[in-house]
Order: C-alpha cells, then sequence, then structure tokens
C-alpha cells in the first residue's frame, strides 16, 4: 500500500499552495501584489530572445530549402526564378506598402477621441494562446504608455492595455472574456453592457430593455459614462443579432467588433486614465 | 558517483535552457500557428512529457515552473497556469508508473490524452473563479485541437524531456525520487 505521506504528494501539496497563494495574492493583495512588475521583468528578459529566435528560423528554412535546389545544372533556372520572385515581391511589397500607408491615414483622420493625447503603435503580434484573446505592440513604458490606457484602430476601440513593458505593450481584445465596457445607442443615448465571450463568439450585449430603439447593423460607441474605463463616443461594436424572447426582461443582442483583428497593423494608444 | 554530479549538473543547465526554449517558441512561431483559431500548447504538452519520462515528482516540479513563465505572458492571475500545470505534470507522471514510457506510441497518444486533461483543467478552473464559461462547442474544439497537436509534436517533446531530466548515466538519486 502507497504511503500518503510521500514525497512526491508533498511536492505536490507545497506548489499547489505556492500556486493556489499567488492567485490569492493577484485577487486579494490589492495593487501591491499584482505581480505587473514581475511579468514586466520577464517578458523584458524573453522579448530579445523571442525576436532573435524568429529572425534565427527564417534563414534556416533558407538553407534547408536551398540546399536541395543544388545543383549546376539547375543553377539557370533558379537564377530565372528568383529573377521572377523578386519581380514578385517587389509587386507585393509595392502593394502592402499602400495597404500600411491607407491604415496609417486612416489612422490620422480618426473622428472620435479628438484632443486625447496619443501615441501611434505598430502590432508586432496576435498573443499565441487560448487563455486570453490579445495582441502585441511594440511601444511601451519608454514612450508614456500605462496599464488601461485604450488602444484604438482605425474604424473604433481595438482594446485596453493590460499588460506593459519597457518597449512593449499587450492589449486585451474586445472578444476577450475579460473585456467589458458600457455603451450607448439610439438618439436616446441609451446605455447597456458590452462583454466579450471568447474565441469565435459574438460579443454580448446586457441590460438592453425589451423594446430599446435598437436595430441590426448599429453601431454602439463607449458611453463614457462616470467611472467607465473608456472616454466617451468611441465605436466599439456593430449589432448583428436581436432576439427578444418571450418574457425575458431584457433584449438578446449580439454584436461584432468593429476592429478587423485580422488586418490590424497599426493603433494609437490613447493616453487618457478614468478619472478617480 | 562522479557521474551522478556531472548528470546533476547537466539537469541544472539543460532543465532552465528548455523551460526557456519553450515558451519561447511558444510565444514565436510555433505558438502562432493555429487551427480556427486555436493554438498549439507546447508548454502543456513539455509538461505532460516530463510527467511520463521523469515521474510525479520531477511532472509537478517542471508544470509550476513552466507556469510561472507562461503567467507572465497572460493576463490571467499569476499563478493560474502554475496550478493547471503542476497538477497535470503529477498527472502524467502518475502513468509512468505503468511504465508507458516503455513503448513510445503510448506515451506520445499519452501526452495528448494528458493535454486534453490539462485544457478541461484550464476551462473548469477558469470558471470556478468567475474567468471563462465553459459551456461552449469552444470547449470540445480546443480539447482535440490541443491534444491533437500535442500527441503531432510529442516525439519531440518526449525526446527533449528525456534529454534534459534523464540523460545517459542515469542519477540514481533522481530514480529514488518519484
Amino acid at each position: 500500500m502507497a504511503k500518503l505521506f510521500e514525497r512526491p504528494r508533498i511536492t505536490l501539496f507545497i506548489l499547489v499552495l505556492a500556486s493556489a497563494s499567488l492567485i490569492t495574492l493577484n485577487y486579494r493583495g490589492g495593487s501591491r501584489f499584482s505581480f505587473v512588475s514581475v511579468k514586466a521583468a520577464v517578458r523584458d528578459v524573453i522579448t530579445p530572445v523571442r525576436s532573435t529566435l524568429n529572425s534565427a528560423f527564417s534563414p534556416v528554412g533558407n538553407v534547408i530549402t536551398g540546399a536541395f535546389d543544388y545543383g549546376s545544372l539547375k543553377a539557370e533556372n533558379r537564377k530565372l526564378k528568383s529573377q521572377i520572385y523578386g519581380a514578385e515581391m517587389v509587386k507585393l511589397a509595392a502593394g502592402d506598402a499602400q495597404r500600411q500607408l491607407n491604415q496609417l491615414l486612416k489612422l490620422d483622420n480618426i473622428q472620435f477621441a479628438q484632443g486625447i493625447a496619443s501615441v501611434p503603435a505598430q502590432v508586432i503580434s496576435m498573443t499565441p494562446s487560448n487563455l486570453q484573446l490579445s495582441f502585441e505592440i511594440d511601444k511601451g513604458q519608454s514612450v508614456g504608455i500605462r496599464l488601461g490606457m485604450v488602444v484604438v484602430g482605425g474604424s473604433g476601440l481595438a482594446g485596453r492595455i493590460v499588460a506593459v513593458g519597457s518597449t512593449t505593450s499587450t492589449v486585451l481584445m474586445v472578444s476577450d472574456p475579460n473585456f467589458a465596457a458600457g455603451v450607448r445607442f439610439g438618439s436616446g443615448g441609451n446605455i447597456a453592457l458590452l462583454n466579450g465571450q471568447g474565441m469565435n463568439e459574438p460579443l454580448k450585449v446586457n441590460l438592453v430593455d425589451p423594446g430599446a430603439p435598437i436595430r441590426v447593423g448599429q453601431v454602439l460607441v463607449t458611453s463614457g459614462l462616470q467611472g467607465e474605463i473608456f472616454p466617451p463616443g468611441i465605436p466599439i461594436a456593430k449589432v448583428t443579432a436581436i432576439a427578444n424572447p418571450l418574457g425575458a426582461l431584457q433584449e438578446s443582442v449580439k454584436a461584432v467588433p468593429v476592429v478587423d483583428y485580422a488586418g490590424l497593423q497599426y493603433v494609437r494608444v490613447l493616453k487618457w486614465q478614468p478619472p478617480s | 558517483m562522479a557521474a551522478a554530479v556531472v548528470t546533476s549538473r547537466l539537469f541544472f543547465i539543460r532543465l532552465p535552457l528548455l523551460l526557456i526554449t519553450i515558451v519561447v517558441l511558444q510565444h514565436s512561431g510555433v505558438g502562432g500557428l493555429s487551427i480556427s483559431g486555436i493554438h498549439p500548447d507546447i508548454i502543456l504538452g513539455l509538461v505532460c512529457a516530463t510527467g511520463i519520462v521523469a515521474g510525479r515528482e520531477k511532472g509537478a516540479l517542471i508544470g509550476f515552473l513552466a507556469g510561472i513563465l507562461a503567467d507572465s505572458f497572460l493576463v490571467t492571475p499569476y499563478g493560474l497556469s502554475a496550478l493547471i500545470y503542476t497538477v497535470v505534470g503529477y498527472l502524467a507522471g502518475e502513468l509512468e508508473r505503468f511504465e508507458l514510457a516503455e513503448s513510445k506510441i503510448v506515451s506520445f497518444l499519452a501526452v495528448g490524452a494528458m493535454s486534453g486533461v490539462g485544457v478541461l483543467l484550464f476551462y473548469g478552473t477558469e470558471f470556478v473563479l468567475g474567468i471563462h464559461n465553459p459551456l461552449s462547442h469552444q470547449l470540445l474544439a480546443e480539447v482535440s485541437v490541443v491534444s491533437l497537436l500535442n500527441v503531432v509534436i510529442s516525439p519531440i517533446l518526449v525526446f527533449s524531456a528525456r534529454f534534459s531530466l534523464k540523460p545517459s548515466g542515469v542519477d540514481s538519486r533522481f530514480e529514488s525520487r518519484r
């Protein structure tokens, strides 16, 4: 019969206790135990290694591909192919440059959040995790970005800053389950609460009274009410479906973010802090 | 005796290198791959492989360390990934009692199965903490995709775990701690 207090079980108990303590400190420890600086330090150490690794992988792939093509008889053929490839790359690069220019121009013509100081930033990666929907930008504390700041894309709210390193920051997307924002809709300025539902799920609009003036295709904007963490008037989502179940106390409303994350390359971080 | 000391030193060099490499890979090229928006979780796969190769205690310990590193890149509460990976590493180590590592195919499949268990534990814990609602079709898709992808890359993970934790000339002290 196995011993109850054998060493692996004691180790498991200690490690689970340590993890549970960390989680508890997160929730109960306030800002003193938020581990923001610890996370930022680890990210700052890992980020250069990550960039180096990314750069290192592409030449290796090129070498492997090139090795298979090696041979004097194929040299001329390869040369011609490379010329065609080069010409195509120039064409594609020109097209990509035009697309990037369009995005930047779109950012400069943003009609919402006027008068709020902001920092332009480039999206460097989508966070490859199933636990959170976020993306990373190439600006951090060094240019004055702080936790909680608002990030806008060309067409509306892209998210908010949830982690800051010295040169990079993480932006939580509108569709993440942890995301919530007060919104307004209709000419009367009705208010509701928008929640992210996770990957491949529509956003959920809560607290919409039955009969409220809401319709499919309507754009919801941030409410900016007292205590709200976003400035007012920023487009955030577009209504895609409305249902009014019999006897329900609120309408069932679904929406999608106005920002197309798949094509997002440049954003603007608003240096806006909610009023205390 | 001298061989054992050398093995221990190698262990303390190889382990941090392996953990950092896996975390970096998860957050660079490999982790960027996705099927229907679902990413592979190679950190979870490594923790499972470690448990299967090296036993419960090492599985739990590596799980904890990997979780702490993984948490640094996420907005989820610090310690959440550490908790899940610790438990998964320990459970994978329980399978080691059945000598799964002796059969390569079975150990690869076990990595996939334990990865699925890990995803379920993540969803369950997030539900308890009020972060996530697990009752969606996304759960099934995520369990399937992560398990499948981790089975595919499990030969590399098992080899890496074996190389880092159980090199040739096995440390007798290491064996006795399972």
